[in-house]
Parts: C-alpha cells; structure tokens; sequence
C-alpha cells in the first residue's frame, strides 16, 4: 500500500469520523430544542389554568359578594338578584372552562406531541 | 301583580334563556350535520350539553343558596359547586383525551350560553337605542 493511499484512507476514517461527531451534535440539539418545546408546553398549560382559575376566582368572588349583601338588604329582591347573578356567573366560569379546554388540549391533544416525541426518543 | 299564576320577570328571563339554549344548540348541530363531519357534531353536542347542564345546576344551587325562605347549609352548597366542577372537568378529561370528537368543535359547543347571553346583550342595547331614538323624536 502506497503511502498516498494510506494518507487518504486515514483522511477519509478523520472525516467520516468528524461528520458523524456533528450529525450526533445536531440530533441532540434537535432532540433537546424539542424537549424544550414540550417543557414549555406543559409550564404553559400549569400556567393558563393557575392563571385563569385566579382571574375567575376574584370575579365571582366579587359577584357573590355584591349578591349576598344584596339579599341581605333586600330579601324579596333575592329571585331577581339569582338570575343576574347565574348569568354573570356562567359569563365567569365558561372563561375558566375555556382555558381548561385549552390546557387539557395542550397536555393531551397537542397537534405536534407525536413529532416532538419521535424527535426525542428517535 | 299578586296573581300567583303569574310569571315573575326575572323567571321568565330565565326561561327565555334556557329555551333559546336549547334552539342555539339544535342551529348548530344541524348546520354541523350537514356541513362537517360527524366527529363534529358530537363534539357540539357534548360541548352543548355540558355547557347548558352546568347553567341549570349553577342556577340550582344559587337558588337554594340566596333564598332566604329555604336557607340550605354553605357545607352542601359548596360540596355541590365543587362536585359540578370537578364532573365538568372529568367530562372534558374525557371527551379530549379520548380523541373520539374534535375539540374545537367542543370549545364551539361549550360556547352555547356565552353565544346566547351575547345574543341577549345585543338585543338590549337594540332596545336601548330604539327607545333612546324614540325619546329623541318625540323631543
């Protein structure tokens, strides 16, 4: 074997060997920006819920509030004060609803879980 | 006034609401029928049912705990609030996690009482205004 191609076979094993060192790099760089977006996922859907049962917590708070005075002051008012009040409520809580629908979606109907996954367990 | 067949406004306001829930809910899932899969429709329909048993428990357990006639006890009237929610929730764990309707659909069909409120809002303003306008023409 000549000294050429044996400097080229060397060359050759350096370069397949560098190459495959960068494309393992780039999948787990793949594979952690993906876990990162599943991590950021899931922060997002603690944090709407957390975020949205607060909001609807200190709203109906203040409507029972305002209606249990009411009724207080005026007892015979109570049937009218029920029926503002359930539609206020109800405009209240389908926000709360509506951001559990959200989180439960991001959690478990996430469009791109099957992506990510296969990005990071290969 | 005192006639005990009468309705009393707000009673009727509420029934008003719970019929037109009703007729909200039946638009949508026709005009889902014909326009869009079944998937669809189920979620509308489970989405819409959800929404208008929450309203009428919700106005259930308001009641008995406003009235003063029949006061019932803050400990049953909380467990009841809690318990409804809690359903709400496991229905919905449900109904998404199994993947079996689509979860748009069912964001659509939880929004039958806001869509009718909002339905509601709009006519009083209408009559605010017509009866603004017909102030100003007499003026």
């Amino acid at each position: 074997m000549s000294r050429k191609v044996f400097a080229s076979t060397v060359l050759t094993v350096f370069f397949v060997l560098g190459m495959s060192t960068l494309v393992f790099a780039a999948d787990a760089s793949v594979s952690a920006a993906a876990l990162q977006v599943f991590a950021a996922t899931v922060t997002a859907a603690g944090f709407g819920i957390g975020i949205a049962a607060f909001g609807t917590g200190i709203g109906q708070g203040i409507a029972v509030k305002g209606a249990v005075e009411g009724t207080a002051r005026n007892p015979e008012a109570s049937g009218k004060i029920t029926v503002t009040m359930l539609i206020g409520l109800a405009m209240i809580e389908s926000l709360c609803i509506y951001a559990l629908v959200i989180c439960l979606i991001l959690l478990y109907a996430y469009p791109m879980a099957d992506k990510i996954a296969k990005l990071i367990f290969g | 006034m005192n006639d005990p067949t009468m309705i009393p406004p707000e009673e009727a306001l509420r029934r008003n609401l719970v019929k037109r829930n009703w007729i909200i809910l039946a638009a949508m899932l026709l005009s889902s029928l014909i326009f869009f899969p079944v998937s669809v429709s189920c979620g509308i329909l489970a989405g819409g049912l959800l929404a208008i048993a929450n309203f009428h428990l919700l106005y259930r357990i308001l009641r008995k705990a406003l009235n003063p006639d029949t006061p019932g006890s803050p400990v049953v009237v909380v467990f009841k609030y809690y318990l409804r929610l809690m359903a709400t929730g496991a229905i919905l764990f449900i109904l998404i996690f199994s993947k079996q309707v689509n979860v748009l659909a069912i964001i659509l069909g939880l929004s039958v009482v806001v869509i009718n409120l909002g339905l509601l809002a709009c006519s009083g303003i209408k009559d605010l205004l017509a009866g603004l306008l017909k102030k100003s023409v007499v003026v």
